[in-house]
């Protein structure tokens, strides 16, 4: 191995790359992608978790139930605004976000201890409206729980024998693991930007090679593959490195800036946990672009390489999303597989876990072992008279 | 000075080279004269060592090229039939990427790539990048490039195709003036006049193997008539001779 002439084609490659426009806009674009998500979707949950907190109720018939409107009225952040006749209508129509609409006959029903009729009218499909309707829900059950334990103890009973079950409900999760369910996409989304960020490299070192018919004249001069494999591929690793660790800097720079408090979390990465995060992540940004550039060394052109380099990153994802989606318990072997591992491990440490030394040891171990194999076995393609003047 | 001796090479199913032998001696010309698909691009992919050949030695400046790779690539330039310019480098960084590959020190470097832009007359593009080139502008900067380390033997594969009359006209007089240094120079081609208006001596290679060797007028001689073009036809056979009709 020349370490002289790995370094010139490291050079090489790095200079030939940065001017690549095209692969350097979308590089960025997966780079900005996650945090930019992660930002809009808290920002609105925040947004929705505040506008409950204070809450106008629409009232219909309000005449026929001054207590229960009195009731309503006297909550902290309840404000109660008169609904027109045919609320129903509205709602249906999407003029009125939702109401509440007391029946005819409501003080007739209530004082012979009947239940009254009150109807919560509201469209389930309108996400943003889900915490107003469920504070409703809560205040009017509340009042009818009330209601019912008055009138039992009227009545000389205790309201507890209504109450066959005892339900407390028993938060175990800390603010911040809550707040890591949320951010549970975050890992993956920094793992996208480093398959992002590599590609264009990966792509043009290989495939583009080979279709620009410049491979042959550079296997022309007295190098060995593994120098130019291993240059190639540093260079490619620079892109991924950077734009992995820079996605999550952002990441985290992002969630710090929005008010979760809002949310009942909190959340910080402190500096400690930032830099784990990137000792955890930086095997993965290194075996990417290996793997990358050992898909493409078999395409003859860009355009062929396209579709292996789109199924690889997929193939790289499937396993952290079918985790985020159906919630998948820790187990030893997720250790056993690339990018997994790493999205695993980032989730115990954006959770406020500190993951033990020989899991993060042991993952990076095998994502090192995976890129060593990778550029081996390119530089054994790149010995192929086949692969290197077919063109 | 370069010896093949007794070269072979198959694909598969194919018999590319049988038994090409042929020698080219420094401050000479040499071309290889052959239809398309005689060998001539695999002969000099087996020259410059991309290629492994299943028999046969290739030598330069008496060394082995299947034995020592690197130490016989050191001593020979190479201008493959593609060329393969880096689009996004300027001429000059292509020139310098490949120096620098061959370990060339930096100041000789800029130097011997200075002294390039000069002789081919490449001023007026040598700080662009290569994208947008024009054919010849390409051969140029691929022929510097090839020729930054200074080689004593240099290897031209077709380099004429494409070229516009100026371009072949600048390239020819860039091959006389190699000859000048005492370079080998082997230049391959599949047009008669290009090869006997340049080459010292001629060797013309069909299904594979040397069918004539020598002197234009020595080529003349082995084929008994008085015509290069009547000769090559005679030489290289019956599929020459179907291709012209």
């Amino acid at each position: 191995m020349n370490w002289q002439q790995l370094f010139v084609i490291f050079r090489k490659e790095l200079t030939d790359h940065r001017r690549d426009r095209r692969a350097l806009f979308s590089a960025s674009f997966g780079v900005v992608l996650g945090p930019l998500l992660i930002a809009l979707m808290l920002t609105q949950i925040a947004k929705d978790q505040t506008a409950a907190q204070d809450i106008s109720i629409p009232i219909a018939g309000a005449v026929h139930a001054p207590s229960l409107v009195d009731w309503l009225g006297q909550q902290a952040g309840v404000s109660i605004e008169e609904a027109p006749e045919d609320s129903e209508a509205a709602v249906r129509a999407g003029t009125l976000d939702f109401a509440v609409i007391v029946s005819d006959d409501f003080q007739d029903d209530f004082s012979q201890a009947k239940p009254a009729e009150v109807k919560l009218v509201y469209d389930g499909s309108e996400t943003k409206l889900r915490a107003k309707i469920e504070r409703t829900r809560r205040l009017l059950n509340s009042y009818s729980s009330t209601m019912g334990a008055l009138r039992l103890m009227a009545r000389g009973v205790s309201p507890a024998v209504a109450q066959p079950l005892a339900l407390r409900e028993v938060e175990v999760s800390s603010a911040q693991q809550r707040a890591a369910r949320i951010l549970g996409i975050l890992p993956m989304m920094i793992l996208l930007a480093a398959f992002g960020a590599s590609m264009g490299a990966a792509a043009d070192a290989t495939a583009g090679e080979r279709e620009r018919g410049s491979l042959e004249a550079l296997l022309m001069n007295p190098v060995s593959p593994a120098a130019v494999i291993g240059g190639k591929w540093m260079a490619a690793a620079v892109f991924s490195v950077v734009g992995s660790m820079g996605s999550l800097w952002l990441s985290a720079y992002a969630v710090d800036a929005i008010p979760l408090q809002d949310l009942g979390l909190r959340f910080r990465l402190e500096t400690w946990q930032l830099v784990l995060c990137m000792g955890i992540l930086l095997p993965a940004a290194l075996l990417a672009p290996a793997l990358q550039m050992l898909v493409c060394s078999f395409s003859k052109t860009l355009k062929e390489a396209q579709p292996y380099l789109g199924l690889l990153t997929m193939t790289a994802m499937a396993p952290g999303m079918i985790a985020a989606v159906y919630g998948v318990d820790d187990a030893p072997w997720m250790l056993a597989a690339p990018f997994f591992s790493q999205t695993k491990l980032l989730a115990n440490v954006l959770a406020g876990q500190v993951p033990e030394t020989w899991e993060i040891a042991f993952s990076a171990a095998l994502s090192l072992v995976a890129t060593w194999g990778c550029v081996y076995v390119i530089s054994r393609l790149l010995r192929s008279e086949k692969l290197v003047i077919n063109r | 000075m370069i010896e093949v001796s007794n070269l072979s090479k198959r694909f598969g199913e194919t018999v590319a080279l049988d038994g090409l032998t042929f020698g080219s001696q420094d401050g000479r010309i040499t071309g290889l004269l052959g239809p398309n698909g005689a060998g001539k691009t695999t002969a000099m992919r087996i020259l410059y060592g991309l290629l492994k050949a299943d028999e046969g030695t290739v030598t330069i400046d008496g060394i082995d090229v299947a034995k020592n790779k690197l130490e016989a690539g050191r001593r020979l330039g190479a201008l493959p039939d593609v060329q393969g310019l880096y689009p996004r480098l300027t001429a000059r960084e292509n020139i310098h990427y490949f120096g620098r590959l061959h370990g060339i020190a930096e100041r000789r470097l800029q130097r011997r790539t200075d002294e390039l832009i000069e002789q081919f007359a490449m001023g007026s593009f040598a700080d662009r990048h290569a994208q947008g080139f024009s054919h010849g502008e390409r051969m140029k900067t691929s022929l510097a490039r090839a020729l930054v380390h200074d080689p004593r033997n240099v290897l031209l594969d077709e380099p004429t195709n494409g070229l516009d009359v100026p371009s072949v006209r600048a390239l020819r007089e860039i091959i006389l003036e190699l000859r000048a240094d005492g370079r080998c120079v082997i230049f391959s081609s599949h047009v008669m006049q290009e090869v006997s208006a340049l080459c010292d001596d001629i060797t013309i290679v069909a299904g594979g193997r040397a069918v004539a060797s020598g002197s234009p007028d020595e080529i003349l001689q082995q084929a008994g008539c008085e015509d290069l073009e009547e000769a090559f036809v005679r030489l290289a056979g019956p599929e020459v001779e179907e291709a012209k009709l």
